[in-house]
């Protein structure tokens, strides 16, 4: 490489730096995740999904322990009542260790 | 044809139920870590800087290895801004106990990192690897940087004259002022030599695909099996980010783990954790509890070839730890302990494929069955306990689905109707996603066994370009 061809590399080189320097700086923010805003459209999608989600739980969770526990729930209740009702405390204790460990 | 599906229903559900099983008593012991020991998973109390001035504290090296591929450098000045938030409490006090050390391949990237800190108020350094450069055993992909830092550093380069301990980072790695301050008061006071702690996804959360996010989402919860491993001391899983190496150990064990049979090894972190339990058995692992921050895969390919890579690593590393020759001199139990609990960590992996394909075979009459049964129909496919064990083994699946989408939306800067719509769909898509995840350890396990042994280190694309990019089959830099 002669003389001229060092500069010019040189001057490429550390202009190139800069510049991808800047673009960097401008995409690497601090934390990427801007707060979102709900909406409407946001709101029914949710109810969407955690119909999808109960239906989910519904079929791999309670149907198998309200068929298991039938006989001994039958005299006393319901099945599901009884059955969703035990998962939704569980929900509760496994929600409140979670809240206790989210760092929040 | 009921007839014929209920033919295949007995052959089919036994095997279910046995898979469904072995997989039920892995998320036990999740949860028993869950349940029983989470004041440990974490730091929660709050560490200021003044409460740190009380403290004899080492130095903290956080050091970012990485090939340099496209999308790297951003997420790379990512993790260093938010070290240097932390600073900007009390420069002059942090000087002393932190730096940040970046070994890339790439020379544009390592010249781009020294001008974007060089005036930063502390040690911030990139170190280029040269193309050239040759291990003794001839290490490949990033062993080979992470033993040529070792290398410098046994040549004195950036010592400090404290008691210094790496933090190993991945190019995307976060870790929030506060939890960098938990993690000072929490290495001030430990003995041990190698530590982990839980890493969350939040980061560019809504840009990875819907599917990926519900994979990770099996993580977190992972975490506390890590918390256990890492505690007992038998580290059958040692993940390369957010893990702690005193520097003193680090640059005694080095990185140089040669190759297997010809092949580089894609796993490092699970053959130093095995070099390093070999050589100072358990007492030297512990686990620090504070957070660390990284972001999903963003296309299913990607996040399918990052499992693949884990699954095939973990089965080179176990081949080699079987021939490193000290380890027939450890005791029975723990030969069996590391052989038999990696086999089966790596088969219930795999094995969540078969679990969710034949459940989608079954899950019609099995729903039939029970409904007519409750209606007083029929009588009942299995007996009553089977059932309670299944619905129990259920309730763990899509509890642990729950638990880690929480920990991962929590810091990902979404409103409440997202995050809890985000939940929901993790556990509505969790099915499909599990049965994608847990076909990827399912075919590296194949492809073991059908002898095939090269390995490639492409490290999962860190911005949503250079992912379009890379799956496209685009060359990057």
């Amino acid at each position: 490489m002669n003389k001229l061809q060092t500069i010019k590399h040189e001057v490429i080189w550390k202009s190139s730096v800069d510049l991808a320097l800047e673009i960097m700086q401008v995409k690497a923010a601090p934390m990427p995740n801007k707060p979102s805003r709900s909406n409407l459209y946001t709101r029914i999608k949710t109810t969407f999904f955690v119909s999808g989600a109960t239906f989910i739980v519904l079929l791999y969770v309670a149907l198998p322990l309200v068929t298991a526990l039938h006989k001994f729930l039958y005299p006393v209740a319901q099945d599901f009542t009884l059955v969703i009702a035990s998962i939704i405390e569980i929900a509760i204790f496994i929600t409140l260790i979670i809240m206790k460990t989210d760092g929040r | 044809m009921n007839q014929f599906y209920y033919y295949i229903f007995t052959i089919i559900a036994p095997a279910l139920f046995i898979i469904i099983s072995l997989i039920g008593i892995r998320l036990i012991s999740y949860w028993w870590s869950f349940i029983f020991y989470w004041r440990r998973y974490r730091i929660l109390k709050a560490v200021t800087t003044n409460d740190l001035r009380k403290l004899k504290l080492p130095h903290l090296k956080i050091q970012i290895t990485t090939r340099g591929s496209e999308g790297s450098t951003e997420v790379i000045l990512r993790g260093i801004k938010n070290v240097l938030q932390l600073v900007k409490d009390d420069p002059i006090f942090y000087r002393d106990i932190l730096s940040v050390e970046v070994i890339t391949e790439s020379l544009a990237q390592g010249a781009i990192i020294k001008k974007a800190f060089a005036s930063s108020d502390i040690n911030i350094d990139a170190l280029v690897l040269p193309q050239n450069y040759q291990t003794e055993n001839g290490t490949q992909l990033k062993a080979r940087g992470l033993h040529y830092v070792v290398e410098r550093r046994r040549d004195g380069w950036n010592k400090t004259n404290r008691k210094t301990f790496i933090v190993h980072y991945d190019e995307e790695s976060v870790m929030t002022p506060g939890e960098l301050r938990k993690l000072f008061a929490r290495l001030s006071q430990t003995d041990k030599k190698i530590l982990e702690g839980p890493i969350y996804y939040p980061l560019e959360y809504m840009q990875a695909s819907p599917l990926c996010r519900a994979m990770e989402a099996n993580r977190p919860i992972g975490c506390y099996e890590c918390r256990h491993v890492m505690e007992s001391g038998l580290p059958l899983h040692l993940h390369g980010s957010n893990l702690i190496i005193d520097e003193d150990i680090e640059n005694e064990i080095g990185w140089d783990i040669g190759s297997l049979d010809g092949q580089a090894f894609i796993a490092e972190d699970y053959v130093f954790g095995m070099n390093a339990f070999v050589k100072y058995g358990k007492d030297i692992f512990g686990w620090h509890g504070c957070v660390m921050l990284e972001q999903p895969p963003f296309s299913i390919k990607s996040a399918f070839k990052q499992r693949y890579r884990w699954i095939f690593g973990v089965l080179q590393g176990m081949t080699m730890v079987k021939r490193i020759p000290s380890f027939s001199t450890l005791p029975y139990k723990i030969r069996l302990n590391i052989i038999w609990g990696t086999r089966y960590r790596i088969a219930t992996f795999a094995l969540g494929s078969i679990v969710g394909i034949l459940s989608l075979l079954v899950m019609p009459l099995f729903t039939v069955r029970a409904i007519n049964y409750l209606s007083n129909y029929s009588t009942q496919l299995l007996s009553e306990l089977a059932n309670i064990w299944l619905g129990t083994v259920g309730m763990m699946w899509l509890g642990s689905i729950f638990i880690g989408t929480w920990y991962n939306v929590i810091y990902a800067g979404l409103d409440r109707w997202t995050m809890i719509g985000e939940v929901a769909k993790n556990v509505l898509v969790a099915p499909a996603a599990g049965i994608i995840e847990s076909s990827a350890a399912f075919w590296a396990v194949i492809q073991w066994s059908a002898g095939k042994r090269t390995v490639t280190w492409v490290p999962t694309p860190k911005t949503k370009a250079s992912d379009i990019a890379v799956n496209a089959g685009v060359q990057t830099a």
